[in-house]
């Protein structure tokens, strides 16, 4: 898990990039999240071996990123650790994949650093795609897209209040950590006869706190479902364009290897 | 524990996806049936909270280092199995698209190694026979230590099966399954620890909130003949589980390094399937079409470095394209704001 002024400082940017007009902001998010997840599905079903077609994907997010003014800047810390797993796992492919498939000068280039590659590839790629997702859409959007799917009221109700209670408790964290650490100094985290107490009495506080919750929702007319609408307006013209032009440049760009054919037409 | 979408082929998501639906799909069934309308509001405070306290770090002693809470078992002795299942979602969901920890393609499989066994298994198997006679202090320390140990080898060992069945590592199954299940021994201990200690907490000081299984509240007379499996019984069958998963599966995986392979082998005679018919063509045609390395080596070139260069000119070009055309939507759009 990340520190908490981290989560805070990325929930804070999350609203704010969602806040933004951009040329992505009329689309369905719907139709967002089956893009993203024939994204996905295309990305993932690349062979291990076939470094050149995955990385053709890129243009894929490039055109997302641009056309939803995402910066890239937010993303560093999170690729952080997906760095770190895939290299333990990864790592492993150069050990035991080790056929010489070429020479680069006087350097062997074996399959194993191929399917190395191909895995962080794989891994960057659907991180920047499920961030471009969200910060396109925006959390509640996403509840709405889930909405139009059919998924179950109690489910979506459930994740969208995990979701705006989500800051307050972060905070109330920061704020009974700082405490902790204030009267603890030099020690590092919560001691072990604390912690019965401390989380516990934060969940006896929660507990009490969703029963409030529960009776203001009530007196609002709450019966178990939660009605969701887009603030902004939705542009069927833009939903259909965007959903065929981008699920067309997928199958595009899964089955011909672009990169490898216009370059070796230019270079002819 | 979180899988990354680069850990798991899209047909393996696909059927965790599946396992992990029918599990939701029976618990707002009975969810519905019991009309638990109330708990909504309380599933999204709880996820909020664990979420929340996920982040904290416990101070493990005499190591050093730190550990964090688990999810699934607290949720379950808090809510019950099906509204802590349908809670562990919505916070596997907004880990995954806020924190990228794990991915959406990945997310079925997520909320089954993590969800789906502390709040199933952890509920059903440890938690409620352990309860049944009466809850007490050792009772909640014994069935959270046990549960999260449980639970989470069993998600660990299921990362294990589903990246090795995705063939994304080359790591053979039995290192993969040395190197996941001491590490998640270790967390699993000191999760459970922290569980326990806060369980017994909320225990000391309102006990009607913990779930037994039986009508809120009433923590005292358990109603016994409800609970199918005795305390003894279940201790005996756990313990047989532990044993077949320690000793015999471990044997199986070290005897057979590639477990994926041999099961195939001893169905069909060979370590490759034999495949005909003529969907299998068509895909295998447009497969050698399109792969870039069949059998390690580049379709129609002796040169990697001629390929590689036509690859990185036709990028640079690709690439230099799809942003000027952004680009001049960007401005359209810019310009027609202003406007």
């Amino acid at each position: 898990m990340q520190s908490i002024q981290n989560v805070l400082r990325e929930i804070h940017q999350l609203d704010e990039q969602t806040q933004q007009h951009t040329a992505l902001s009329g689309i369905h998010p719907g139709m967002k999240v089956l893009v993203t997840v024939f994204f996905l599905v295309l990305t993932t079903s690349f062979d291990k071996y076939n470094l050149t077609g995955l990385l053709g994907m890129c243009i894929y997010l490039i055109v997302v990123y641009q056309l939803g003014e995402i910066s890239l800047g937010g993303m560093l810390l999170r690729l952080k650790e997906l760095f770190l797993l895939l290299f333990l796992l990864g790592a492993a492919n150069l050990f035991f994949d080790r056929t010489v498939i070429s020479h680069w000068g006087q350097i062997p280039i074996t399959g194993g650093m191929f399917s190395f590659l191909t895995l962080y590839g794989k891994g960057v790629f659907a991180v920047l795609a499920g961030y471009a997702l969200v910060s396109t859409t925006g959390m509640e959007n996403v509840c709405y897209a889930l909405q139009v799917f059919h998924l179950p009221r109690i489910l979506i109700t459930t994740i969208l209040l995990t979701y705006r209670y989500l800051i307050l408790f972060v905070k109330e964290v920061d704020r009974v950590s700082l405490a902790y650490a204030m009267r603890a100094p030099g020690q590092r985290g919560i001691h072990c006869k604390a912690w019965g107490s401390l989380v516990g009495s934060m969940l006896l506080r929660s507990m009490d706190r969703s029963e409030t919750v529960y009776q203001s929702m009530q007196l609002r007319g709450f019966q178990g479902q939660l009605r969701l609408q887009m603030r902004e307006p939705i542009s069927i013209g833009a939903t259909f364009a965007y959903g065929i032009v981008m699920t067309g440049m997928l199958v595009l760009l899964r089955f011909i290897p672009v990169f490898e054919l216009l370059g070796s037409v230019i270079s002819r | 524990m979180h899988m990354a979408d680069a850990l798991i082929a899209p047909a393996v998501a696909g059927t965790m996806y599946a396992c992990s639906t029918g599990a939701a799909g029976y618990s707002i069934y009975k969810m519905k049936q019991s009309e638990e309308l109330k708990k909504i509001p309380v599933m999204g405070v709880m996820g909020a909270f664990v979420f929340a306290a996920q982040m904290i770090n416990f101070t493990i002693p005499g190591t050093g280092s730190s550990g964090h809470l688990a999810g699934g078992m607290l949720l379950s002795a808090v809510l019950g199995p099906f509204a802590g299942f349908i809670t562990m979602i919505g916070v596997l969901l907004i880990q995954c698209l806020l924190f990228a920890d794990g991915g959406l393609l990945a997310l079925g499989a997520n909320i089954w190694n993590m969800a789906f066994y502390g709040c199933f298994i952890g509920s059903f198997f440890i938690w409620l026979p352990a309860m049944r006679h009466g809850v007490t202090r050792r009772k909640i320390t014994i069935a959270s230590i046990v549960g999260c140990v449980l639970t989470l080898q069993m998600g660990a060992f299921s990362v294990v099966l589903e990246t090795t069945v995705s063939g994304i590592t080359e790591l053979p199954f039995s290192a993969f399954v040395l190197a996941m299940q001491p590490i998640h021994l270790a967390i699993g201990l000191v999760e459970g620890v922290i569980t326990a200690a806060v369980l017994n907490f909320v225990y000391e000081a309102r006990p009607e909130l913990l779930w037994t299984g039986y009508d809120a509240g009433t923590v005292e007379g358990l109603d016994h003949r409800k609970a199918k499996l005795s305390y003894g019984k279940t201790v005996g069958v756990l313990a047989v589980l532990a044993a077949l998963v320690g000793g015999v599966l471990s044997l199986f995986a070290s005897a057979f390094p590639d477990g994926l392979e041999w099961s195939i082998s001893r169905l069909t005679g060979s370590t490759e399937l034999e495949s005909s018919g003529a969907i299998y063509q068509t895909t295998a045609r447009i497969q050698e079409a399109t792969a870039l390395l069949p059998d390690y080596a580049f379709p129609h070139s002796d040169s990697i470095a001629g390929t590689s260069f036509s690859g990185i000119l036709g990028g640079v070009v690709v690439i230099a394209f799809c942003m000027v055309v952004c680009q001049i939507i960007r401005y359209a759009q810019r310009k027609r704001r202003a406007k």
